[in-house]
């Protein structure tokens, strides 16, 4: 196969996988796939890899052959053990660990797919195909081929958005919401508001988010808590919000307050579209939650970002922690 | 009945022990058309003489009911293989093994309570279960 065709491959394996595994990647994941995808080629000398490593892909080529121990099971698990590991370890986080096995791994699974397959079990030399049936394969440099690329990149354009917002996310967003128009009464709390909503007023808790408690009978103030509530206080009393409450999962918690996205008019040109629930996290007024919701994975990366910049309660509270 | 029709052709099967023959000669159409007539027990007592001991060798590969039929009546099979003959394991059932764990895990997720978990399983065993007949076709044939 092309390295084009590896290389669009691996990203879909990787948007695939993302969307449904919990972790959260930017850029340099989506290179780590990219590179790693062709690194088995370097035994090889005439792919595009080999013509760039000197002498070792033809070194590489005499000892083990093409498309045999490199692109093998065993190989991959080295590759993981020696690679991935150690970059687990250095980040702290599995994101860059997993985009460079499913990169290698992604090459080893497209070339099972060409007519002549790889040598997956490694020292054996049986050939692994999938499909097994010679005329469903890939033949490499075809029109075959050409099919191929144009299935995996409509895929790949199809997970991408999905990767995004998690699998979880999709499917909280397909339910749709329910939207009402109110007036914000009163702040209880950072996170925590009671909305007048066809002349009646009821507590509305503010999805993804959990400020620092303030009024919690059974808890001392937390850390921030003040701060958070002062924000929301300032932000919210008396403004006009649209609330957004979802048509999937429970629609009030266990203390009746009704759950929901709450957006605020800031251009007041009519939208409502800033949804405050984010504002509190990206100013670092609220850590998320973990439970499953529309926005979970958007709210994750920018508490993530907050916490980088020490923004909120994540700088003047040493010891902030997360759910 | 192949068997006994090759075996006959070397003269190893003396077609007047048929009894649908009835002692006359016989060419190999006639040879045929008295197979067809026999029982399969009939054919075994008739072939297994000219097998039973014997070593016969093929070219390639020989598996299904020709190997059984030769080592039912007692011979044995030697297979001329190249030395660089490819291998080939076909890895599509690994495609059931992963529509099997797709089912178990929309188990898996009502025992954990996670909806999301049982939705994606749920669509995964849907989508495997659709394509099962492209699935099957695309099997290796056997050697």
């Amino acid at each position: 196969m092309k390295i084009a065709t590896h290389l669009i491959f691996a990203e879909c394996c990787w948007f695939a996988i993302s969307a449904v595994v919990d972790v959260h990647y930017g850029t340099v994941e989506v290179l780590a796939v990219a590179v790693t995808s062709v690194l088995p080629d370097a035994d090889n000398p005439k792919s595009w890899l080999g013509h760039r490593l000197g002498r070792v892909p033809q070194d590489l080529h005499r000892l083990f052959g093409h498309r045999s121990f490199l692109h093998s099971l065993l190989a991959l698990f080295l590759f993981t053990v020696a690679l991935g590991l150690p970059l687990w370890w250095v980040t702290r986080q599995p994101a860059l660990a997993l985009a460079t096995s499913v990169g290698y791994g992604s090459h080893l699974f497209a070339d099972m797919m060409t007519m002549g397959g790889v040598q997956l079990f490694w020292p054996s030399r049986a050939i692994a195909v999938l499909p097994g049936r010679d005329q469903y394969r890939v033949v490499s440099g075809s029109g075959s081929e050409h099919v191929f690329v144009a299935v995996v990149l409509t895929l790949a354009l199809l997970f991408y958005p999905v990767s995004r917002s998690g699998f979880d996310g999709l499917i909280y967003r397909m339910g749709g919401a329910d939207r009402v128009y109110g007036k914000v009464k009163r702040v209880t709390d950072g996170d925590t508001v009671s909305v007048e909503v066809y002349g009646q007023v009821q507590p509305v808790r503010l999805i993804g988010v959990d400020t620092p408690e303030t009024v919690a009978p059974d808890q001392p103030i937390g850390c921030y808590g003040k701060q958070a509530s002062a924000y929301t206080k300032k932000s919210l009393t008396k403004r006009l919000v649209r609330l957004e409450i979802p048509r999937i999962g429970d629609s009030e918690d266990a203390y009746g307050r009704t759950l929901a996205y709450l957006y605020l008019d800031a251009d007041k040109d009519g939208s409502y579209e800033r949804l405050f629930n984010e504002d509190l996290v990206k100013l670092g007024f609220a850590r998320t939650t973990t439970f499953s919701h529309a926005y979970r994975r958007e709210f994750e990366r920018l508490r993530e970002k907050a916490e980088e910049r020490g923004a909120g309660l994540w700088g003047a509270c040493p010891e902030a922690t997360l759910y | 009945m192949h068997l006994a029709l090759a075996a006959w052709r070397v003269g190893e099967l003396d077609p007047r022990e048929l009894g649908q023959v009835r002692g006359r000669d016989v060419d190999e159409a006639g040879l045929q058309r008295a197979l067809y007539r026999s029982s399969m027990g009939e054919i075994e007592h008739v072939l297994g003489p000219a097998l039973k001991g014997r070593r016969v060798i093929v070219q390639g590969r020989l598996a299904g009911a020709g190997r059984t039929a030769i080592e039912r009546l007692g011979a044995e099979v030697e297979e001329l293989r190249p030395l660089d003959e490819r291998r080939y394991i076909d890895m599509t059932p690994a495609i059931f093994v992963f529509a099997a764990l797709a089912m178990a895990v929309r188990y898996v997720s009502l025992g954990l309570d996670d909806q999301d978990l049982y939705i994606l399983a749920g669509i995964a065993f849907a989508v495997m279960y659709g394509l099962r007949p492209f699935f099957s076709r695309m099997q290796r044939p056997r050697d």
